[in-house]
């Protein structure tokens, strides 16, 4: 179907028709956070809290990545250094997402807490390996002159166990 | 247990762990040139030493300085494996705490802190955190030619 065909498909339905489209998009939610001004993205349901200004303390001889544990209602919490991982520079985070995981005690730091927003399904992206990080991301939401990284805990927390291992 | 002050963290050591205390003055280290680790020895007994200092300066950043004490040497028997002795040389008493206080390191750490003989945690207040040494799991620090 070339363009002017697909144009004439379109004046040729009706309009009822094309909104209905548009509303029963399939829509999905996500929490969007960031990190030094970089957006990434999380199901709403692997965040379990978000906690502010937890002391850091020492973990010895971990990856950079991970600047020690942090206190979280009396249970150890890994911290993950997301700007460590991405961009091998440190950050001081203020915020810590506290994730909802059966397995593990882990927090990512971040620096500010954005917003819970709705997408298409069609923004979505399955992420090409273009970026370094590529690894760690689950899709890329696509936006107009925006992109956000979907985040793959659970490719962020392999890591660490390859690293250690 | 013992409660070593080593600057920005605590150890933790079992005193159950341990079978005897001695002060400095009741022996002499010397050096195994094989291993190249320092070498208690006490009352005709060679004991290979764990210098809780050096262990934890190896594992953890340059600590804040804090107060250096009259050096004390744990005694730790490991059948069938040899004898140990753990030299503090930080201020340490003895304390009581409730083993609900205590919590397992994060899965994804726990096997790798035990390795380094960390087995547990505890935070003591908001600002401090301590860690329960494992002293079976602790190895002499080789000391590269420094003498003992």
């Amino acid at each position: 179907m070339d363009s002017d065909e697909l144009v004439e498909t379109l004046e040729a339905m009706p309009a009822d028709d094309r909104d209905g489209a548009a509303a029963d998009e399939e829509k999905v939610r996500y929490f969007i956070f960031t990190v030094c001004g970089a957006s990434y993205a999380l199901p709403p349901s692997a965040i379990k809290e978000i906690a502010s200004d937890l002391e850091v303390f020492p973990v010895p001889a971990c990856p950079p990545y991970v600047p020690g544990l942090v206190n979280c209602h009396g249970v150890p919490h890994t911290v993950f250094d997301l700007r460590v991982l991405f961009e091998s520079e440190r950050h001081r985070a203020g915020t810590f997402l506290v994730l909802n995981l059966d397995s593990d005690d882990v927090a990512f730091g971040c620096t500010e807490v954005d917003e819970i927003a709705e997408f298409p399904v069609s923004c979505l992206s399955t992420f090409a390996a273009r970026d370094s990080e590529a690894r760690f991301f689950a899709a890329m939401i696509e936006l107009p002159g925006r992109r956000i990284p979907v985040l793959s805990v659970e490719r962020i927390l392999q890591t660490l166990e390859n690293d250690l291992a | 247990m013992f409660h070593v002050d080593l600057g920005p963290l605590d150890a933790l050591l079992l005193a159950a762990d341990f079978y005897g205390a001695l002060a400095r003055s009741d022996w002499r280290m010397e050096r195994d040139r094989r291993r190249a680790i320092p070498i208690l020895v006490s009352k005709g007994e060679s004991l290979a030493c764990v210098m809780l200092e050096a262990h934890f300066g190896r594992l953890f950043s340059p600590s804040a300085p804090a107060d250096a004490a009259e050096p004390v040497a744990f005694l730790m028997r490991r059948p069938p494996r040899e004898s140990r002795a753990f030299v503090v040389e930080r201020p340490f008493e003895m304390r009581a705490y409730p083993l609900r206080d205590f919590r397992l390191p994060p899965r994804g750490l726990r096997a790798y802190l035990r390795a380094l003989g960390l087995s547990a945690v505890r935070f003591d207040g908001p600002g401090r955190i301590q860690y329960l040494l494992d002293p079976g799991a602790l190895e002499p620090v080789p000391d590269r030619g420094r003498s003992a």
